[in-house]
């Protein structure tokens, strides 16, 4: 085989003739020189002389073929061998194109070694063409190109994971340039965020519409960009092609070469537009709740899990005056009364192990030190998975409500005591009555005009609240059954204003009920032109003794007074009436009618 | 009605009507009003220089307490019966004697005054 000619480039065969000697050293000279290339390079030559259909091969492409020194057989049908079979068609049509258009030809093939092994070759070929036009010769150059192929192969092998590593992590991915603008997007941001990949390429993350991002936002985000530094998260709100607001986020990382050269940025982001949403909703909800538990007139609180509290409204810390420091675990508590500390820790402690409902009463201390009652009432929290969370609840001032309690009780107290005491004096009546007249019908008729008369007291306290009544009131009312209507000038009453308190008013009542009837039965009252004048005078004492009242009775024009009986009944009374206010009681039966003087000092107001 | 016939009395009672009964009563079970007071101060008068045997005394006074006049009269040496229109809770604390709720029965008041003249000469 003939090699002599095989790794020159230029047709061999075709050389002038001259001084071959010197020539041939030169050339001799070159091709070494040439062949050192070529091994360096892994290069192998080839030439084929398409009319001898020989095919002659250097030892470099014999050994790219696997094929020991001078192995290889010389035709073309044993190269077409060696092409792997998947390859072997696109080589034939490469070459067979090449040799009709006599154009040069660049392929990319493999060939199977006979151990098996497969080869990725790069190969030029060129055409010579004969005297006749037609072409004659192809000489070519090959590569072993499978290093760099096997490394081509891992880059897009790698490229592909990230890409799919990106695809599951993420919505979508993208790289930009050295100037931060977008050269690849994945397609799923049409889908995921309405915006094609189209409208992005070419254009800066801040080229885009977007909404809700400052100045200032961008100004640090593109800082981060400037020191080709990694970023995470960075949202910001998009205005997609539909007119809709998208919020993102965006994750990067710079990509810089073999050389160390910034090269642009590369990562993904995500459509976040649905957690900003919930968590504004959240959020609005959460604050909605502050706003109310802060307006509401109740207290609220939160416990977690625990029995920690981790929240009270603002109505809490007004009400006891403690601080956000003060209430963490189970400092609310040192608001509660020593003497109620132990019995709500225990309330609650139980309701908390339970995870029941439980309402407890105690004292708190109000932020000026004195305490008010609550009532503290809590539901357990649970999780939509059916976890314990803690407890909700509410503590309402209910001091009111306990003061009216007693006073209420007091009321029912002094009611009880009136009654008794109403009871006591009708029993007394009774039998006051009984021992005077113990005839039935004149029992009847006289108990039954005494029992009036406390009656009537008791309809004048009861409109004033039982804080008292007026003179002129007690003795208009007392008089008013001895008085007929064509005779209202029998009667005359006259004084300043005066107000009595509930027992002295009694008292009042039933001696001037005794006066009335004495008068009716056998004084003033008995005669046509019979005069009753009932007056009052009000006189100032020096401090701190009260006003001094003198109320006065005098008859006239009735039958002269009869003698007096020390022992009846009404004068009994009349005396005893004294004693009770504190005062003195004058009667004087004369002639001219009863007259009848009591004096007292005026018992301050009842309390109330 | 003889085991109180003779014995002298202090009524002390604010309200004239049932200070009238009262005294009646005590008349009928052979007794001798010895003196009768509405308020507290003459009644302290009375409990000083009176000679009496026992005191029914109302606990309330025009919304005042007995409590110095009981002290007094316990301090002589002599039994009182308590009137109360506002249940046990009016007695008295430092003075013990029966007592007795209004309204009454005129047996139930006897029967308080034997029982305290009885614990005092047991």
């Amino acid at each position: 085989m003939d090699r002599s000619g095989v790794g020159a480039m230029g047709p061999p065969g075709r050389d002038a003739p001259g001084d071959v000697a010197k020539i041939g050293k030169a050339q001799q000279a070159g091709e070494d020189q040439l062949r050192f290339i070529l091994q360096a390079g892994r290069m192998g030559t080839w030439e084929w002389n398409v009319e001898t259909g020989s095919v002659c091969w250097s030892p470099e492409l014999e050994a790219i073929h696997g094929l020991a020194p001078g192995a290889f057989e010389g035709t073309f049908a044993a190269f077409q061998e060696d092409i792997h079979p998947e390859d072997r068609e696109h080589v034939l049509r490469a070459v067979a194109s090449s040799l009709e258009q006599a154009r040069d030809h660049h392929i990319e093939y493999r060939i199977v070694r006979p151990d098996r092994r497969v080869r990725w070759v790069e190969g030029r070929g060129k055409v010579f063409s004969g005297p006749s036009g037609a072409p004659s010769r192809m000489v070519g150059v090959c590569m072993d190109v499978t290093e760099r192929k096997t490394a081509e192969e891992a880059l897009r092998e790698s490229e592909s994971r990230f890409r799919s590593l990106a695809a599951l992590s993420s919505d979508w991915y993208w790289e930009q340039d050295e100037h931060f603008r977008f050269t690849d997007f994945s397609p799923a941001v049409q889908d995921l965020a309405g915006s094609s990949v189209a409208s992005h390429i070419g254009k800066t993350r801040w080229e885009l519409p977007t909404v809700g991002v400052t100045e200032e936002q961008w100004a640090r985000h593109r800082a981060v960009l400037e020191r080709h530094e990694p970023f995470r998260n960075f949202e910001y709100c998009r205005l997609n092609e539909r007119g809709d607001t998208i919020w993102m986020a965006a994750n990067g990382d710079p990509i810089f070469d073999a050389a160390g050269r910034f090269k642009g940025y590369r990562g993904t982001g995500n459509n976040i537009t649905e957690r900003r949403r919930v968590e504004v909703a959240l959020r609005e909800s959460e604050q909605r709740f502050r706003t109310m538990a802060n307006a509401a007139p109740a207290m609220l609180w939160i416990t977690e899990a625990d029995g920690t509290a981790s929240f009270l409204s603002r109505g809490w810390y007004e009400y006891t005056g403690q601080r956000g420091g003060d209430v963490h675990e189970a400092g609310w508590l040192q608001a509660v009364h020593p003497d109620d500390r132990e019995t709500a820790a225990g309330v609650f402690g139980d309701a908390n192990a339970e995870r029941k409902p439980f309402s407890v009463d105690y004292r708190l201390r109000r932020a000026s030190g004195d305490y008010g009652w609550a009532i503290d009432a809590g539901r357990p929290r649970f999780g939509a998975d059916g976890a314990f969370l803690g407890f909700i609840g509410s503590v309402i001032d209910i001091t009111e409500r306990k003061q009216a309690e007693e006073r209420q009780k007091l009321l029912l107290d002094e009611l009880n005591h009136r009654v008794k005491n109403t009871l006591a004096i009708i029993q007394s009546i009774a039998s006051q009555t009984l021992r005077e007249t113990p005839q039935p019908a004149a029992f009847k008729e006289a108990f039954s005009a005494r029992l009036a008369a406390l009656a009537g007291a008791h309809s004048l306290l009861t409109k004033a609240l039982w804080r008292g009544a007026s003179l002129r009131d007690i003795v208009a009312v007392t008089l008013t059954p001895f008085v007929s209507s064509s005779r209202q000038e029998a009667v005359d009453i006259g004084g300043p204003a005066v107000v009595i308190e509930p027992n002295a008013a009694v008292t009042l009542c039933l001696v001037l009920h005794e006066l009335a009837t004495n008068a009716a039965k056998h004084g003033a009252l008995t005669a046509p032109d019979g005069r009753i004048a009932v007056s009052w005078s009000r006189t100032e004492q020096a401090a701190p003794q009260p006003p001094q009242i003198e109320l006065s009775w005098i008859e006239r024009g009735g039958p002269p007074a009869g003698l007096p009986n020390k022992r009846g009944f009404g004068s009994r009374l009349v005396a005893a009436s004294a004693d009770q206010l504190g005062g003195e009681a004058a009667l004087e039966f004369n002639t001219r009618g009863l007259e009848a003087r009591l004096r007292f000092p005026l018992p301050p107001p009842a309390r109330q | 009605m003889t085991a109180l016939q003779g014995i002298r009395v202090l009524v002390v009672e604010d309200e004239p009507m049932l200070s009238l009964a009262l005294q009646d009563l005590l008349v009928d079970c052979g007794c001798v009003v010895a003196g009768a007071a509405a308020r507290l101060e003459p009644a302290l008068d009375l409990a000083r220089t009176l000679a009496f045997d026992i005191a029914v005394l109302d606990a309330n006074l025009g919304g005042k307490r007995v409590d110095p006049l009981a002290e007094e009269i316990a301090a002589r040496g002599l039994p009182i019966v308590f009137v109360t229109g506002y249940g046990l809770d009016g007695a008295l604390r430092n003075v013990r004697a029966p007592v007795v709720e209004k309204p009454y029965q005129d047996e139930t008041l006897r029967r308080a005054m034997i029982q305290a003249l009885g614990q005092r000469h047991g």
